[in-house]
């Protein structure tokens, strides 16, 4: 299933299911459950953000620069030019 | 022995095709790999199809093949055209700048007959690869894009908008198709949203994906090539293809 039918499933489900537990359509909540129920969009979006920054960091520390590469490539451009100018390319 | 066809798009690339087609033959023909070079010219006013002919008569007409269009027409058509004239069984599929190093193709024709992969992408964001000549704000730019990509599309590879692939050709010709038939809807999609969507509706497809690492040497210093244009076509091009 694609990506973005299954987010508007998932998400339409949860927000029903949370509206129906803060608005206590089906069974009555305590006052703490009320207090935790009401700061759960909150939470979950403080989760996903935490997620998200931890992923990108994590991902932008480990891309490896590579000058070694970039160095050999001088090097190979050189002898590369040297060797078609001999079989005669003219640029 | 398998046979494989090299497609090099190019455009103002008199410099590099050269240097490219050289790494190149001289990468392949020393592990005996049998190759061709498709090079596919958009008509670029600074002569590289001249070049290529020269490069034609030193490396000879079945090595070089010269598959020039009338005018930049768009990388998803090049392809399409450079296929048509391709004889192998499997397509390489690169750079012309020379951010794409030849060293990789063997590494990526090695993967594939181990896995038996359809594809196989090189990727620079594994151990093992890696880029050069990029600040902090292009990794950040691109960390940011492919995460963005990761949640919204799950693709199974980890390096989603690198342009640098082995195809069994095959799957590049049915990839292609159904790119450019999702394209009858909207706009053609360009660049960095083109190489993602071919691998996404590759895997769609059922296609088999392996990866290699490799390095990304950016020679186009300072020149920052993501605008504002950029991002947005690219988060476009994400939505439209989390719905189909």
């Amino acid at each position: 299933m694609k990506r973005g039918p299954l987010f508007a499933i998932v998400g339409s489900c949860a927000t029903v299911t949370w509206l129906s537990l803060y608005l206590q359509l089906f069974l009555p909540l305590s006052p703490q459950w009320e207090q935790v129920v009401s700061a759960l969009p909150c939470l979950l979006l403080m989760w996903f953000g935490c997620v998200s920054l931890a992923s990108i960091s994590i991902g932008l520390l480990s891309v490896e620069d590579c000058p070694k590469a970039a160095a050999s490539l001088q090097s190979e451009v050189a002898c590369a030019k040297e060797d078609l100018r001999k079989r005669g390319l003219k640029i | 022995m398998e046979f494989y066809s090299i497609l090099l798009p190019t455009y103002n690339e008199r410099e590099n095709l050269p240097l490219v087609t050289w790494l190149i033959c001289s990468e392949l023909r020393q592990r005996s790999i049998p190759f061709e070079v498709i090079v596919i010219d958009d008509n670029s006013p600074d002569g590289t199809l001249q070049v290529a002919e020269q490069l034609q008569q030193i490396y000879g007409k079945e090595t070089i093949v010269l598959a020039p269009r009338p005018g930049k027409l768009g990388l998803g058509s090049a392809y399409v055209h450079g296929l048509q004239h391709a004889r192998g069984s499997f397509v390489v599929i690169m750079d012309a700048d020379m951010s794409h190093h030849p060293k990789f193709i063997p590494e990526f024709i090695q993967k594939q007959r181990e896995t038996d992969a359809d594809i196989v992408t090189g990727t620079r964001y594994v151990r093992g690869g890696g880029v050069y000549g990029w600040d902090l704000r292009r990794k950040l730019t691109s960390r940011v894009a492919n995460y963005i990509a990761h949640v919204a599309l799950n693709p199974g590879v980890s390096d989603l908008t690198g342009s640098f692939r082995l195809y069994r050709k095959q799957a590049c010709l049915a990839a292609l198709f159904a790119v450019l038939a999702a394209c009858v809807e909207r706009t053609l999609s360009r660049g960095y949203v083109f190489q993602m969507e071919m691998v996404v509706r590759a895997r769609e497809m059922g296609f088999s994906i392996a990866e290699v690492p490799i390095t990304f040497v950016d020679r186009v210093y300072g020149e920052s090539k993501l605008g504002n244009a950029e991002v947005v076509a690219y988060l476009k091009g994400l939505w439209s293809l989390m719905w189909r």
